[in-house]
C-alpha cells in the first residue's frame, strides 16, 4: 500500500494513520469500505501489531474510522469526521516553509499569490 | 517436590533421539561382545565346551571385563556430551526438559547402550549351550556396568570437556584403592612398624568393584555386592545432586566445581610427588618419599594441573601461589605426623589386659614355634608379647639407631592384635639384643599354647602317610652312603612320640645353644580325611576341593635324647650317620679375605679325617645374628656312591678321580678347632 | 508476560548483571539493546532457563522459568549460537521437536518449508549459517510458543528472508499474542518493529520504555538566537537561564547555532523556546542509535560494535 520511512522522527503509527488518512481522503478507500485487520495489517507492512492497533485508533480518534467488534474497521462517513486540526496544523507548517522557501528562490510576493490562487483553483476542483 | 521427582523420571522423546542418534555405540559394542564371547564358541567348536562356559560363570573372561568398564565410560561420556559445548548446552536447556529429566535420560539411555549388546551375547550363550550358567556373569556383568555408568556420571557432572572427564572418570574408578595404596605406601615408609597386614590386600581390592569381582569370582563375599549395589543409587544421587548445581555456563572450562579444581590439582600435586619420588628412589637418588623427587614431583605436576584447570600456560599468578602455598603446608602436616609420629601409631603399646588374642605371624613365628602362624591366648604369653612388642619400639637397632651386633636376635615378625576395642597389627624386621629378648622368648618358647603348637600328635595334623630320615646339610638321600631312611608305618607311634616328647621338653636354652644337626626328620601328613584347622601356608586346598599332603621337616640336635635312642635301637643311628666315614678331605679359608686380591689369601688342605670330623660337631647358631663374613669356611668333601647320583664334582684322591658332595661348615674365628685345623694344614 | 527482576549474576567474579528489572508485557515485541558485554545474552539465558542467576528471578506468566517443564514447552529460543544434533536432517529434527512440543503445527512447518525452500534431508549441520538460522527459525516458529526470545535474530540472513522472518513473528504476535523479546544491536531493525525498547549497560537497565513515548519524548532543537550564542561562561549561564524548566541532556554550540537534546513534552518545548523568539528554531528527527547515545551520556568508544 505504502512505504514506511523508519529514519523519521515521526512515529511508525502516525506514519501509518496520515498515510491511511491520505488514502481516505483521496477516496482510494471510500467510505464503508473495510480496512484490513489488524493482524492484516501489521503482516503487510512487516510493523508491530501494536503500532498497526494504535493507528486505527489514532484515525478512530480523528474521526477517519470506526470499529465494529468482530466485523473489523470501517471508513467513515465524511460528514462524521471532524475537522482535522491535526492535519491543519502539519499543513499550515508545510505552508509556510514552502513558501517562504518560494519567496528565497526569487520569486516575488506577488507570484506566490498568484500561484497560490492557480493551486486553490484547480488543486481543490480535481484532487477533492 | 516435583523437581525431586523428576530426577527418576526420563524423557521418552529424548531417550528414544539417544538411542536413534548414538546407535554406534551399542553396534561397536555389539562386534567387541561378538568377537570375545560368541566368536571364540564358533570358532572352537560348540559342543564339549563347558570350559568356555566356565570361564564366563567365573568372570573370568578378561575382555569381558573390560567392557563391563569401557563401555560405560564411552556411553556416559557420549549422553553427557552435550554439557561440554555452550551452544548445545544451551540448547538442551531450553528445551522442555528438567535438569532431572536430562539426568535420569542420559543415565538410562547410556545403561541401555552398555548392557544391550551383553544381555543378546549372554542370552545367545545362554542357548548354545551355556544354560542357567549364564545368569550369574549377567547380572555381575548389570552390576558392574550400573555400577561405572552412576560413577561416570559424577566424572562428567565436575568436568566440563572431553579431556578432563576421561581424566576424572579415571580417577574416581581408581580413586578408594589408590588412596589405600598410597597409605600403605607411606606408612611403611614413614611409621616404623606399620603393616596394612590384611587390611591392606582387603580394602585395596574390594574398594574397585572391577578389581574384586574379576580377581575373587566365584568366591567372592555377598557383603560386598551389597555394598556395591547400594552405591549405585548413591552415586546416582550424588550425580543427580551435581547436575543441580551444576552452572552450564562452565561449559568448555575444565571443571564445572571450584572445590573440585582445587580437590584434583591437590591428588595430581600429591601423584606426582609420590610417583616422582619412588622413581627417584629407584635411581638411586635417596629414599621415598624424602627426597628431592618429592619436591620436583610436586611442583612439577602442580603447574601442569593448574595449566589444565585453567587451559592456559600462563598460570605464575598470584593465586598459584597461594594455592601452591596452602598445598604445601597440606603436604608437610600430612608428613609431619607421619615423620614425628605425631599420632603416636609408632610408639603405640597396647595394655596387655586389653588384649583377648595376639598372633605372632611371620618368619619368627617359624623359627620358633615352627608354624608361619601361632596364637597367644593366655594372659601371661600376652604379657610377654607386648613386651616384645615395646622392646621393638623402644629398644630396637633402628629405633636407637645404633649397628647390628653379634647375639642380637633378627625379630622379623608381625602381630596381630584382637583387642577389647577392635584391632591393632603391626609388623618390623629389626635386631634387638638377646638379652632383652631372652625372658620373653623363653617364656612363650616354653609355655604351653607354643608346646601345643609344636605337637606333632596333634590329629589336626592329620595322619602320617610317611616319615623319611635323612643325613643334614641338604645332602640328598642317594649321594652317600647309607642313603635315607624310610621307616614302616609299624614303627610310626614309637618314633613320633619319642620325638615329640623331645619337641615338648625341650627348652629355650637347648634350643638356642648352638649345635650341629644330626638328622633330617621329614613327616608328610595325609589329610584326605579331615579338613585343615590352622596354618594356612602349611595346608594347600586346590581350587578344584582337593587337598595335598603337608610335609614337616625337622632337624634332630643332639640333645633330642630319645630319638636319638631310638634311632640307635633300631639301628638307624649308625647308618644315618655312615657319611662322616666317607669324608675325604677339606678345605678352609677365611672369608673376611675374600675380597683380598688372590695372592692375599690362601686356602688350606685339610687331610686329617678324624679332625675334620669333630669340626662337624661345631654346631652352629640357629637364632642369632652372625657376622659370616667373618667366618672361616671349611668345605668338606664326602665321597658318594656313584651309581645313586646323578650329577657331582668329582675330586682327584691318589691319581684317581672320586666322585665326591660337599657339605659347607662356617666357623667363627674364635672356635677352638679352627686353630688345630689350621696346624694340621701344614 | 515475561518479568525479571533483581537480577545478578557473576561469572568467576566478573559481574555481568548486576540488579536487572526488565518487564515485557504480553503480545509486545521488546527490543533489548546494549553493546556486547553489557549482559544481553547472559538475560536472555537466564530467561530462557539456561543459566541460574544469583540473586533475583525470572519469570513468565508469574511462574518462575527455572527448571519449568511447562513453561518451556511454550517457549521458543533462537541463540546466537546454534546446535543441531549432529546426523539429523530437517525432517529428523522436526519429528524430534513434535514429540517434544504439544503445540506443534505440522502444517505450519509444511507451508514453511516450502516458503524457505530448505533441503529437507541433508544434515542440517551441513547448512550455511544463514540457512540454519532458518531451519532454527522454523522448527522454533512451528512449535507456536507463547514466548518467543531472540539473540541476534537476524544475524546472518539476506533482506528477502529477514522480511520473512519478521511477517511470520508479528503474525503470532497479532494472532495469538506472542511475547517476543529480542536482543540486538541493530538499532535499525528494531526500530521498525519493537514497541518496547529496554537499553542495557553494564548489567543495569538504563531506560525501558514504550518506542514511541520514548521517541516522542525526546527532541533536538536546532536554535539560534539574536544575540549570539558561543561558548562561555556567561552565556552557559545564559543558558541555563533561559532554558530553564528543561531537562537539557546535550548541548552543543556551532558557531552562532546551538544544538540541544531536550527530554520534555513537544509543545512545552515549543513554547519555552518559541517564547525566547529564536531566529532558528527547528525539531530535528532522532533516531533509536542518537537515543541510545544521549542516554548513555554520549560515551562514543562505547558504541563501536553497533551498527547503523
Amino acid at each position: 500500500m505504502f512505504t514506511l520511512d523508519l529514519r523519521s522522527r515521526k512515529p511508525i503509527y502516525e506514519q501509518v494513520a496520515d498515510n491511511l488518512r491520505d488514502l481516505i481522503l483521496t477516496g482510494v478507500l471510500p467510505p464503508g469500505s473495510r480496512l484490513p485487520s489488524v493482524r492484516e495489517l501489521a503482516e503487510s507492512l512487516t510493523i508491530n501489531p501494536n503500532t498497526a492497533q494504535k493507528a486505527y485508533r489514532e484515525l478512530e480518534s480523528r474521526g477517519y474510522v470506526y470499529s465494529s467488534s468482530g466485523l473489523g474497521t470501517f471508513v467513515s462517513e465524511a460528514s462524521a469526521r471532524a475537522p482535522d486540526a491535526k492535519l491543519r496544523a502539519q499543513a499550515e507548517d508545510a505552508m509556510r516553509r514552502a513558501v517562504l522557501d518560494l519567496h528565497r528562490s526569487g520569486a516575488e510576493k506577488a507570484e506566490v499569490r498568484a500561484f497560490l490562487d492557480e493551486i486553490l483553483e484547480g488543486g481543490i476542483a480535481n484532487n477533492d | 517436590m516435583n523437581s525431586a521427582l523428576s530426577y527418576f523420571k526420563p524423557s521418552a522423546a529424548l531417550l528414544r533421539e539417544n538411542l536413534k542418534r548414538f546407535w554406534g555405540v551399542p553396534a561397536i559394542g555389539m562386534v567387541c561382545w561378538f568377537f570375545a564371547g560368541i566368536f571364540p564358541l564358533l570358532a572352537d567348536g560348540i559342543v564339549n565346551n563347558n570350559w568356555f562356559f566356565e570361564t564366563i560363570a567365573e568372570m573370568h573372561n578378561p575382555f569381558f571385563i573390560f567392557f563391563s568398564i569401557a563401555f560405560p565410560f564411552v556411553a556416559s561420556g557420549v549422553t553427557m556430551r552435550y554439557l561440554f559445548s555452550t551452544a548445545s548446552s544451551s540448547a538442551m536447556h531450553t528445551l522442555p526438559f528438567t535438569r532431572g529429566k536430562l539426568f535420569c535420560t542420559s543415565f538410562v539411555s547410556s545403561a541401555v547402550m552398555s548392557l544391550a549388546p551383553a544381555a543378546v551375547t549372554f542370552l545367545v550363550l545362554s542357548l548354545v549351550g551355556g544354560g542357567i550358567l549364564m545368569l550369574v556373569p549377567f547380572a555381575l556383568t548389570v552390576l558392574l556396568m550400573l555400577f561405572y555408568t552412576a560413577m561416570f556420571h559424577i566424572a562428567a557432572m565436575l568436568t566440563g570437556n572431553a579431556v578432563l572427564y576421561t581424566g576424572v572418570s579415571g580417577i574416581l574408578a581408581a580413586a578408594l584403592s589408590g588412596a589405600v595404596l598410597l597409605v600403605g605406601l607411606y606408612g611403611q615408609a614413614l611409621l616404623y612398624g606399620f603393616t596394612l597386614n590384611g587390611v591392606y590386600e582387603t580394602y585395596a581390592v574390594r574398594f574397585t568393584p572391577l578389581l574384586y569381582i574379576a580377581l575373587t569370582s566365584p568366591d567372592y563375599e555377598p557383603v560386598w555386592l551389597a555394598v556395591y549395589i547400594l552405591s549405585v543409587p548413591v552415586m546416582y544421587a550424588i550425580g543427580a545432586a551435581l547436575y543441580s548445581r551444576r552452572r552450564i555456563e562452565r561449559a568448555g572450562d575444565s571443571f564445572t566445581f571450584t572445590w573440585f579444581e582445587t580437590l584434583f590439582t591437590f591428588i595430581i600435586t600429591f601423584a606426582g610427588m609420590t610417583i616422582m619420588s619412588l622413581i627417584f628412589e629407584a635411581s638411586e637418588l635417596g629414599e621415598f618419599p624424602l627426597n628431592l623427587g618429592s619436591i620436583v614431583g610436586a611442583a612439577l605436576c602442580f603447574l601442569i594441573a593448574r595449566m589444565v584447570s585453567r587451559k592456559s600456560l600462563r598460570v605464575f599468578n598470584r593465586r598459584t601461589l597461594v594455592q601452591g602455598g596452602s598445598y604445601l603446608c597440606v603436604i608437610a602436616l600430612m608428613l609431619c605426623t607421619l615423620v614425628f609420629d605425631l599420632t603416636g601409631y609408632e610408639r603405640r603399646v597396647p595394655d596387655a589386659r586389653d588384649v583377648k588374642s595376639v598372633s605372632i605371624v611371620g618368619s619368627l613365628s617359624y623359627h620358633l614355634f615352627d608354624t608361619l602362624e601361632i596364637e597367644f591366648t593366655e594372659p601371661e604369653n600376652i604379657r610377654h608379647v607386648t613386651a616384645l612388642h615395646k622392646m621393638m619400639v623402644n629398644d630396637s637397632r633402628s629405633r636407637t639407631n645404633t649397628g647390628i651386633r653379634e647375639g642380637d636376635i633378627l625379630m622379623n615378625f608381625s602381630l596381630n592384635y584382637a583387642l577389647a576395642g577392635g584391632e591393632l597389627a603391626r609388623s618390623w624386621s629389626d635386631y634387638i639384643t638377646m638379652e632383652s629378648a631372652n625372658e620373653s622368648l623363653k617364656a612363650l618358647f616354653e609355655s604351653r599354647e607354643a608346646k601345643a603348637q609344636a605337637d606333632i600328635l596333634n590329629p589336626d595334623l592329620g595322619t602320617p602317610a610317611g616319615i623319611t630320615l635323612d643325613a643334614p646339610y641338604g645332602m640328598m638321600s642317594s649321594s652317600y652312603y647309607g642313603g635315607s631312611v624310610t621307616l614302616s608305618s609299624d614303627d610310626y607311634g614309637e618314633f613320633l612320640s619319642a620325638l615329640n616328647k623331645d619337641i615338648q621338653s625341650e627348652t629355650w636354652e637347648e634350643f638356642i645353644s648352638p649345635h650341629p644337626d644330626v638328622v633330617n626328620v621329614n613327616i608328610a601328613y595325609n589329610v584326605y580325611d579331615q579338613p585343615p584347622s590352622m596354618q594356612p601356608p602349611l595346608y594347600g586346598q586346590s581350587s578344584s576341593g582337593s587337598f595335598y599332603s603337608i610335609n614337616k621337616s625337622i632337624e634332630i640336635p643332639p640333645h633330642y635324647s630319645n630319638t636319638i635312642t631310638w634311632l640307635k635301637q633300631n639301628g638307624l643311628h649308625a647308618r644315618l650317620t655312615e657319611w662322616q666315614k666317607r669324608i675325604l678331605s677339606a678345605e678352609l679359608y677365611d672369608r673376611s679375605t675374600a675380597n683380598n686380591y688372590p695372592w692375599e689369601y690362601e686356602t688350606l688342605y685339610i687331610s686329617d679325617v678324624a679332625l675334620i670330623q669333630s669340626a662337624l660337631g661345631c654346631g652352629r647358631n640357629h637364632l642369632t645374628y652372625t657376622d659370616y663374613s667373618m667366618h672361616w669356611e671349611l668345605t668338606v668333601f664326602v665321597e658318594v656312591d656313584d651309581k645313586n647320583y646323578g650329577w657331582h664334582d668329582q675330586r682327584e684322591y691318589n691319581g684317581v678321580m672320586v666322585p665326591v658332595t660337599i657339605v659347607n661348615i662356617s666357623l667363627p674365628p674364635d672356635a677352638p678347632i679352627l686353630k688345630e685345623l689350621i696346624a694340621s694344614a701344614k | 508476560m515475561i518479568d525479571i527482576t533483581s537480577l545478578t549474576k557473576q561469572f568467576d567474579k566478573t559481574p555481568a548483571l548486576d540488579g536487572l528489572e526488565l518487564h515485557v508485557k504480553k503480545g509486545s515485541i521488546y527490543g533489548l539493546i546494549g553493546v556486547n558485554g553489557s549482559g544481553k545474552t547472559t538475560a536472555l539465558k537466564i530467561v530462557t532457563g539456561i543459566l541460574r542467576p544469583d540473586i533475583g528471578e525470572a519469570r513468565m506468566d508469574g511462574e518462575p522459568v527455572y527448571d519449568n517443564l511447562s513453561l518451556k514447552a511454550r517457549m521458543g529460543f533462537i541463540p546466537d549460537e546454534l546446535f543441531f544434533f549432529g546426523s539429523y536432517s530437517l525432517t529428523e529434527c522436526a519429528s524430534f521437536y513434535k514429540r517434544l512440543f504439544p503445540g506443534w503445527n505440522a502444517e505450519r512447518f509444511a507451508e514453511m518449508k516450502e516458503r524457505f525452500a530448505l533441503p529437507e534431508r541433508r544434515r542440517v549441520t551441513r547448512f550455511s549459517k544463514g540457512m540454519q538460522k532458518q531451519a532454527a527459525f522454523m522448527l522454533t516458529m512451528s512449535a507456536m510458543p507463547d514466548f518467543l526470545i531472540l539473540d541476534e535474530p537476524i544475524d546472518g540472513l539476506d533482506p528477502l528472508v529477514r522480511k520473512l522472518v519478521w511477517k511470520y513473528i508479528v503474525d503470532d504476535v497479532a494472532a495469538r499474542s506472542m511475547t517476543v523479546l529480542v536482543s540486538s544491536h541493530n538499532l535499525r531493525e528494531m526500530e521498525g518493529i519493537c514497541d518496547s525498547i529496554g537499553i542495557l549497560h553494564r548489567g543495569k537497565m538504563l531506560i525501558e520504555r514504550d518506542l514511541d513515548e520514548l521517541k516522542s519524548d525526546l527532541h533536538k532543537v536546532q536554535v539560534a538566537f539574536p544575540e549570539g550564542s558561543g561558548s562561555g561562561a556567561d552565556n552557559a549561564a545564559a543558558a541555563v537561564e533561559r532554558y530553564n524548566g528543561l531537562e537539557l541532556l546535550h548541548r552543543e554550540t556551532r558557531g552562532t547555532v546551538e544544538l540541544l537534546i531536550i527530554r520534555a513534552p513537544e509543545d512545552i518545548v515549543r513554547s519555552v523556546i518559541g517564547a525566547q523568539n529564536p531566529l532558528i528554531f527547528d525539531l530535528l528527527p532522532l533516531s533509536l542509535e542518537e537515543i541510545f547515545m544521549y542516554e548513555l551520556g554520549g560515551e562514543h568508544s562505547e558504541l563501536g560494535a553497533i551498527i547503523f
